[in-house]
């Protein structure tokens, strides 16, 4: 062997020092594009978004010109404070919170109890009471508006939080979630329960409770976003400013004498700030919650 | 702590399917008892039925002297040992083992203090702040474990509690689990279909098939004396060989000669050959024979008595080499059979040799009913 085809230590850890780095290159370009055409797609998807908040800085002049105007030359907060001074905008955005708020909490508390006795209890008919429910996710919200409506105002809720929010303290999307979440919990964790004498209401706030926290969050956040965007319901059944949300609020910057597409973007960028912080912060749980039950682990 | 009995239990589910029927067992005080058979017999549901997690459709069950039957679970003070361990993962260990205490708002001093004296005896002292879902499957067990037996409960139910451990964990927790029984002087009742678990825990065995019990017994009894065809080829591993096989008049001595199809284990002696010629003369019965009591040819030359041992040609198939012995797998008449042998034994495929047969070691049992004949006309 010797004699042929030796290479000497130096010249072979060379070698291996060439090919590695030829093979990180190889990975850092390939990666490079990744990210590159990332984020050429990001800001395609997000370019309507920047382009109302770059719209809400503009001076009204700025932007009717033949001149394609992307970014504001001369920002201005002008639009935002006009914006706040021509509609109590801070109170429908508290309107907002406090029903999306207590819509959030509603559905967490009812859905999250209607799915743990429809999995861990037994009863005649479950399953058939389950259908049911899920049969309601076919109706779509207009269909039910109307009676809705009767039923809300022969009560005399017209324009009252409880118009609001009553309607939705529960939902057949949020059963199903839940309950899926359920399934991937083992039956046995319930029995073991039962055995060492913890009754129902215990299970579900000191084991069970930890145990959603995922689910909750996604639950949270799809059913906050929800109701921060409804706009026919309220339309409806509030009429007042005290009572407006602010979506309904919005529309009220738009007017027939005095159009102003930056005063209304300026509107639009401030109520969608917590929506999409929300998201921000909830994505995670979004994400995890949505797919639990669906793949294991 | 207390004996239990179950009288005619039978179970049935809505759609109709007949889980447990007419079960009835004795089980008494500190007994560690078994529910062996395989998967769908019907032992677990007798086992949440004693639990109180499934209704009892008929029949009685006894705790001590209460009749139980409607009680809610957690009040007939039972405790229970699922197989996916069933711990809170969210909880430490010390809270998981003290959980059932703190439900029934036991003193904190007197807690702390049971769960420190059980969390010594099951040797998880350092794990106590450990998160449940943190533990190797080995500790898992034993926190499940520890779970149960904190309330000196009147029996502790085991539901295949070792089953999704490795089998070098479960080995050395199958001896634990009988130190912990001889301890702790509790009643077991305990679910398994590994048949090796059963032999080596349990004081008694109910072995069950179909929602029927079929022997309760002893291990060694249960092995030796198979009440009917099931139990003899269920318990052992490998299990039983059977054989069809007819019964007529020997020409030579006053026993019984056995013919089956295209085969012959000639002349039968003895006390078994007295009862079948009495009451099987000329009819058929099926021939159980462990694989330990097929012999080579060597083992068969060094035995004194050759007496009731047949030898017979066959045809090897295959052989496991087991470390300490082999098994046998052959032909013989078409069928598959096997015995054990010693480990130096080599054998190839193919082979052709001659086994011996000890029939005195044979169990015989009726055809139809399955009932062990020498049992049932002794």
């Amino acid at each position: 062997m010797a004699g042929q085809n030796v290479i000497s230590a130096e010249k072979l850890k060379e070698l291996q020092y060439r090919m590695n780095l030829e093979a990180k290159r190889k990975r850092q370009v390939k990666s490079g594009l990744l990210i590159c055409g990332n984020v050429i797609f990001a800001l395609m998807i997000l370019a309507p978004l920047l382009y109302a908040v770059s719209i809400a800085f503009m001076p009204s002049s700025e932007l009717f010109t033949l001149d394609l105007n992307l970014v504001p030359k001369e920002p201005t907060l002008n639009n935002f404070i006009q914006a706040l001074q021509r509609i109590p905008l801070i109170r429908f955005v508290l309107n907002s919170f406090l029903v999306a708020g207590l819509i959030t909490i509603g559905q967490i508390i009812s859905c999250s109890l209607a799915a743990f006795s429809l999995h861990f209890l037994d009863f005649k008919g479950k399953n058939v009471v389950f259908m049911l429910i899920m049969a309601t996710m076919m109706l779509p919200g207009e269909a039910t508006i109307i009676s809705n409506y009767l039923t809300i105002s022969g009560w005399g809720w017209l324009d009252t939080y409880q118009a609001l929010i009553v309607p939705y303290l529960t939902s057949a999307m949020g059963i199903f979630l839940f309950r899926q979440f359920f399934q991937s919990f083992p039956m046995s964790l319930y029995e073991s329960a039962k055995l060492d004498g913890c009754g129902n209401l215990r299970f579900i706030i000191s084991i069970l409770l930890p145990l959603m926290k995922s689910a909750i969050g996604a639950m949270a956040v799809y059913t906050f976003i929800n109701a921060w965007n409804m706009y026919m319901w309220p339309l409806l059944v509030t009429g007042s400013d005290s009572m407006r949300t602010v979506q309904i609020g919005i529309g009220m910057l738009d007017s027939v004498d005095s159009q102003s597409l930056t005063l209304m973007v300026a509107g639009v960028v401030m109520i969608i700030i917590p929506s999409i912080s929300i998201f921000i912060v909830g994505q995670k749980q979004l994400i995890k919650g949505m797919f639990s039950g669906a793949v294991k682990g | 702590m207390a004996g239990l009995t179950l009288r005619n239990v039978c179970k049935k589910y809505e759609n109709g399917f007949q889980a447990v029927s007419d079960f009835n067992l004795e089980i008494r005080d500190r007994e560690f008892i078994i529910f062996v058979g395989p998967s769908g017999c019907g032992k677990s549901t007798t086992l949440r039925m004693i639990a109180g997690l499934e209704d009892i459709t008929d029949g009685e069950l006894w705790i001590g002297n209460d009749l139980v039957n409607y009680r809610e679970p957690k009040d007939r003070d039972l405790s229970m040992v699922f197989q996916n361990y069933a711990l809170y993962p969210t909880m430490t260990v010390y809270d998981n083992i003290a959980f059932s205490l703190q439900v029934r708002k036991v003193p904190k001093k007197e807690i702390d203090k049971k769960v420190h004296e059980v969390a010594k005896i099951l040797e998880i002292e350092h794990l106590l702040d450990r998160k449940a879902s943190a533990l190797s499957g080995g500790q898992k067990q034993r926190v499940a474990i520890g779970n149960a037996i904190i309330r000196k409960p009147n029996a502790l139910l085991m539901d295949e509690p070792l089953s999704n451990l490795d089998a070098k964990l479960r080995a050395k927790m199958r001896v634990e689990l009988a130190k912990l029984h001889k301890r702790l002087e509790t009643t077991i009742i305990y679910v398994t279909h590994d048949q090796t678990e059963a032999m080596t825990l349990g004081d008694r065995i109910v072995v069950m098939n179909k929602g029927f019990i079929q022997q309760v017994d002893t291990p060694a009894m249960l092995y030796e004396h198979p009440d009917n065809k099931f139990t003899a080829g269920f318990i052992g591993s490998p299990s039983m060989n059977f054989f069809k096989l007819n019964v007529g008049n020997s020409r030579i001595t006053d026993g019984i000669e056995l013919t089956g199809d295209r085969i012959s284990f000639g002349e039968m002696t003895g006390y078994k050959a007295r009862i079948l010629k009495k009451q099987y003369m000329v009819r058929q019965v099926i021939m159980g024979i462990r694989p330990e009591h097929i012999y080579t040819e060597d083992v068969y030359e060094a035995k004194e008595d050759k007496n009731n041992l047949v030898l017979i040609p066959v045809t090897i198939e295959a052989q496991e080499l087991l470390g300490a012995e082999s098994i046998l797998y052959f032909r013989l008449n078409g069928e598959r059979y096997c015995a054990r042998a010693a480990a130096h034994c080599r054998v190839e495929a193919g082979d052709q040799l001659k086994l011996a047969f000890d029939l005195n070691k044979a169990h015989f049992f009726d055809p139809e009913k399955e009932f062990n004949i020498i049992h049932q006309f002794q």
